[in-house]
């Protein structure tokens, strides 16, 4: 069904690439949400996402699923917004704000939070390792990768995330 | 057992999926390492919670009407490759059709013929592979419907061409069969030009 479907918006059929946006937003949003954790930022980066899967539609090739694909696709397109607008000589994911991150768990002490809420208050950085290791299961490679950061950057900015997120729900 | 270690296998320890030699080495460190008991204490605390998070969050507006509206091809560019596919098919298909009808077929393709062929093939070769390599690298880009059109008419020129070809194999003194597939070589690289012009201007 999914790849019939893949194969008929491929040929530039809107119907079937409307079904594929109904089968996949949900899990395409949560990720885009947890990354930014912002819900409008999260919607626009949503439409990105789908507008960039149909323009490159053609590169699919059926080696991975279309889930599979789709996620890919839309880690990448969220990493290069984000390195977009942090292109101001500031590295993504720096580890180089360590008052930042203790700010991050101070501020929201007492505050009644579940996981998602604090993980929305994340620094960006220790925000997107997080989800991306610990939510969707990523490789510290996968991410360095994508990221374009070392993999014990990536490493040092999960364990941050993961304290940070402890203080903030044991607050 | 190294910290580095020790973190790397930190949520196999914690989900249980680590051989028993491995779980035992990392309660040995986890009690000797402050700092790698700490990350441990962290992510079993927030094992429970990842657990519940759900897959999918639905967004809280529809968000299909606006993908739909900026992936509709713009209007110029349907025309366009309107336009080139039917010129493509009179030329292509018509053309070689009236040209081979009147031809008697023979039987053996001739060695002459070929060489014919490969001198023409030779001169278009360069400018058609290095406009194909662009293309692949800049179909990306485009909307799916431009690139199956882009592959469509492709495809009708191939189609000539082979015709073309083979007819030429059988009489390579004709002229009008060396011209035809000359035009056939020049028109599949000026619909990839064309094609290459479009991704360059998205």
């Amino acid at each position: 069904m999914v790849e019939s479907s893949v194969r008929r918006a491929q040929a530039g059929d809107q119907d079937a690439f409307a079904a594929l946006y109904r089968a996949h937003v949900g899990r395409i949003h949560a990720l885009c949400l947890r990354l930014e954790g912002d819900s409008a930022r999260a919607a626009e980066l949503t439409q990105d996402v789908f507008v960039r899967a149909w323009q490159r539609l053609g590169t699919f090739r059926g080696e991975s699923s279309f889930a599979t694909w789709l996620h890919r696709l839309a880690v990448n397109v969220v990493l290069s917004d984000r390195r977009s607008a942090f292109r101001r000589g500031r590295r993504l994911l720096s580890t180089g704000e360590p008052e930042r991150f203790e700010r991050a768990g101070e501020c929201h002490a007492g505050a009644d939070l579940d996981l998602e809420g604090a993980i929305a208050r994340l620094p960006a950085g220790a925000r997107a390792v997080f989800v991306l290791h610990d939510v969707e299961g990523y490789t510290h490679e996968e991410i360095a990768e994508s990221a374009g950061i070392a993999s014990g950057t990536s490493k040092a900015q999960l364990f941050r995330a993961r304290r940070l997120l402890r203080e903030m729900l044991n607050a | 057992m190294t910290c580095d270690a020790f973190r790397d296998l930190i949520n196999g320890y914690v989900a249980g999926r680590l051989p028993a030699d491995q779980m035992e080495a990392m309660a040995r460190h986890a009690s000797a390492c402050d700092g790698c008991r700490d990350d441990m204490d962290a992510a079993v605390a927030l094992a429970g919670p990842l657990a519940t998070l759900p897959r999918d969050i639905a967004p809280e507006t529809d968000l299909w009407p606006g993908v739909a509206r900026r992936i509709v091809p713009a209007p110029w560019r349907q025309r366009v490759l309107a336009a080139a596919a039917v010129l493509l098919l009179m030329a292509g298909s018509s053309v070689t059709t009236a040209v081979l009808m009147r031809r008697p077929p023979s039987a053996v393709p001739s060695v002459a013929g070929a060489e014919v062929a490969q001198a023409i093939e030779a001169r278009y070769a360069p400018r058609t592979l290095e406009l194909a390599a662009v293309l692949d690298r800049e179909r990306k880009d485009l909307a799916p419907a431009t690139v199956a059109a882009i592959e469509r008419n492709l495809a009708v020129i191939d189609r000539a061409i082979a015709e073309s070809r083979a007819a030429l194999d059988k009489d390579p003194s004709d002229p009008d069969l060396r011209a035809l597939f000359r035009t056939s070589q020049a028109q599949r690289v000026a619909l990839l030009e064309q094609a290459t012009r479009i991704a360059r201007e998205l």
